[in-house]
């Protein structure tokens, strides 16, 4: 399969605000890192989930994917063609390859216009119709597609009028009308509630197949990315820390936070009483300062003192299995 | 672990509008024991909110609660007075909502704001009662010296704890955590629910965890309530609802949760929309999306019934 996008070395460092008169006492400037230093390569027609806690960076790498925000370093390429520069007219065509679907239903449509009006916008901005005739087909024929129908009807309606699960619909709807590439899709069903997600799923997967899209699928929730992703990336502090096929991330992952995270997940039969679930403790630290070594060490029930002192690389340790841990490399 | 608690018999709860009225909860009975955790899933508009505030009668207007009776250890709750209402919540009931940062004021301390949630029921003085808040906030796990702290300082999960210490406090009997983890990832979650595993074990609390993450309640609790349209469709044990659900709707919840164990298995969803609460289906409420449903189904309410120890309320359990 050819490679649709690959991402060398990307960082995002926010810049912290601070008052004047720290400033100007202040010997150097302090940074969010966000995002340090990615690698990533996402084949055409993959679904790569990309899985960690808050604050792990994960939102920051699929905006900066989009080039809705502007990296400190590092480059982004689409199908070959290196991206991370794009201005003007040029990046305004590439928006119409690269979409995106947010969290929050509630949050990422406009109030004030009617479904009808929030599909064909993107229609007119690209100038893919001609008449207003043709663009009420297109976002009727679309409607029809992700089942809202019947389709006149929605097409008038505004988004107070639909549930949840019906607006995560219109937001798919309004990603997939202008036929993109690749999909950045940032925890699509995190707000659904769990009755209505599966169905949610089900819909981006015959999606993918009819309109040959690729993925990019944000989620906290290993259980989701399990069913929905092909290979799998785990973040954490804004670094890669384990990235592998689905099924060998769930059969032999190696990395001590993907464990952690693995089992957290809750499954639907009884624990028993006093069995702890964490081996891991604390929180994610705050991405100013970040901890030496791995940054995972303080949290990490296996850390040596080589952890302490030099920060691992992702190597690949088997076919396509790559993680950044000292337990695992020499 | 028989001796009742909670006693809710045959509770309505309706939201009054000018032009229509949503019967929220409309003929609920539950029962809840001492030191037993009790899970109530429902989807959103189920009525497991209106539920939880019902118990402490914050419902906010235009609901009412119309008919029905809450027993607290014999007192009935909906007969109280509004003053002997303030003495019991915060005090022996308990109450965690979804957002940590909507129900804590950005304006003031932690500490502060658990003082006085202290001092508003124990007369004891402002030292003593920050002593209190100190061992609380280290008993859910937050540092003593983050007291002072205002709540944007605190990440997320801490906000949730500050939240519970708040609550939790005065030791309550009863706790009511409506959706506590539903906004934190999955590894705050696991460790929130390991802090309420505790505070029932050790305290002999009560809690009623309202979620609509089923797996979660299988996991972690003892026994399951599920509404669907404001009424209870089955009661269980965690361990029949997880492996021999009966109602239908039980099951395909059950169906549609994603399982990390199994291999890829097609996810079933739920087939149509939760009920329009203004205009309920007659008859039973979930027969437009079950895929069993009987002639009767559509014009005959099914009641709760108990079939062989189970309870349970569908027209496919009766003779």
């Amino acid at each position: 399969m050819s490679e649709i996008l690959r991402v060398v070395r990307l960082k995002k460092w926010f810049p912290v605000q601070k008052s004047f008169l720290e400033r100007l006492l202040a010997k150097e400037k302090l940074y969010v890192r966000a995002v340090d230093c990615v690698d990533l390569s996402v084949s055409k027609g993959e679904t790569l989930a990309i899985v960690g806690e808050s604050g792990s960076g994960k939102t920051t790498l699929g905006r900066l994917i989009l080039r809705l925000i502007d990296p400190t370093d590092g480059r982004i390429y689409l199908d070959g063609q290196d991206i991370t520069n794009l201005k003007g007219e040029a990046l305004r065509k590439l928006r119409r390859r690269m979409q995106i679907i947010y969290q929050d239903p509630y949050a990422s449509l406009n109030p004030k216009m009617t479904i009808g009006d929030i599909l064909r916008d993107p229609l007119k901005i690209h100038e893919i119709v001609s008449t207003e005739q043709e663009a009420r087909e297109v976002v009727l024929n679309v409607l029809e597609r992700i089942g809202l129908t019947p389709a006149e009807e929605f097409y008038s309606l505004y988004p107070r009028n639909l549930s949840g699960g019906q607006r995560q619909r219109v937001a798919i709807a309004r990603a997939i009308i202008l036929k993109p590439e690749l999909i950045v899709a940032d925890e699509p069903v995190s707000m659904i509630d769990v009755s209505l997600r599966a169905s949610i799923l089900n819909l981006m997967i015959e999606l993918k197949k009819e309109l040959n899209l690729t993925y990019v699928f944000i989620t906290h929730d290993l259980a989701v990315a399990k069913y929905i992703a092909d290979s799998i990336a785990v973040m954490y502090l804004g670094k890669i820390v384990e990235k592998a096929p689905t099924e060998k991330l769930f059969k032999a992952s190696m990395h001590p936070y993907t464990q952690a995270l693995l089992s957290a997940i809750p499954m639907p039969k009884p624990l028993h009483t006093k069995t702890r679930k964490l081996e891991i403790g604390g929180e994610i630290p705050n991405p100013i300062n970040i901890p030496s070594g791995c940054r995972f060490h303080p949290r990490c029930p296996y850390a040596k003192e080589k952890c302490l002192k030099e920060e691992p690389q992702l190597i690949e340790v088997d076919r396509d299995h790559h993680i950044a841990c000292w337990l695992v490399s020499k | 672990m028989s001796e009742k608690l909670l006693r809710i018999s045959s509770l309505k709860t309706y939201y009054f509008s000018r032009k229509s009225v949503i019967k929220a909860v409309d003929d609920v009975s539950l029962e809840i024991s001492r030191g037993e955790m009790v899970g109530l899933v429902g989807e959103s508009g189920s009525g497991k909110s209106t539920l939880g505030l019902s118990i402490v009668k914050l419902v906010p207007p235009p609901g009412k609660i119309i008919d029905g009776r809450i027993i607290l250890d014999g007192k009935d709750i909906l007969k109280l007075s509004d003053k002997e209402l303030r003495k019991i919540r915060g005090k022996r009931i308990g109450m965690i909502f979804q957002d940590p940062l909507t129900c804590l004021d950005p304006l003031r301390r932690i500490g502060d704001q658990i003082v006085e949630t202290i001092l508003t029921h124990l007369r004891i003085d402002k030292e003593d009662a920050r002593e209190i808040a100190m061992k609380t906030l280290e008993r859910v796990g937050i540092p003593s010296d983050r007291i002072d702290n205002y709540p944007h300082q605190l990440s997320g999960g801490m906000r949730q704890r500050a939240m519970i210490a708040m609550s939790i406090a005065l030791d309550p009997e009863l706790l009511i955590a409506d959706e506590p983890t539903t906004a934190l990832d999955v590894v705050v979650q696991s460790r929130i629910m390991d802090l309420l595993e505790d505070l029932r074990t050790e305290r002999n609390m009560s809690i009623l965890l309202i979620t609509h993450d089923l797996a979660l309640v299988i996991e972690r609790s003892n026994r399951v309530v599920i509404m669907y349209g404001g009424k209870v469709c089955e009661i269980g044990l965690v361990k029949d609802i997880a492996e021999d659900p009966l109602h239908p709707y039980t099951k395909l919840l059950l169906q549609s949760i994603p399982d990390i164990e199994k291999i890829k298995t097609e996810l079933k969803p739920i087939p149509g929309s939760p009920p329009d609460m203004r205009n309920p289906p007659p008859g039973c409420r979930f027969w437009p999306r079950c895929p069993y449903t009987l002639e009767r189904c559509k014009d005959t309410e099914p009641n709760l019934t108990i079939i062989e120890g189970r309870v349970v309320a569908c027209h496919l359990y009766r003779g």
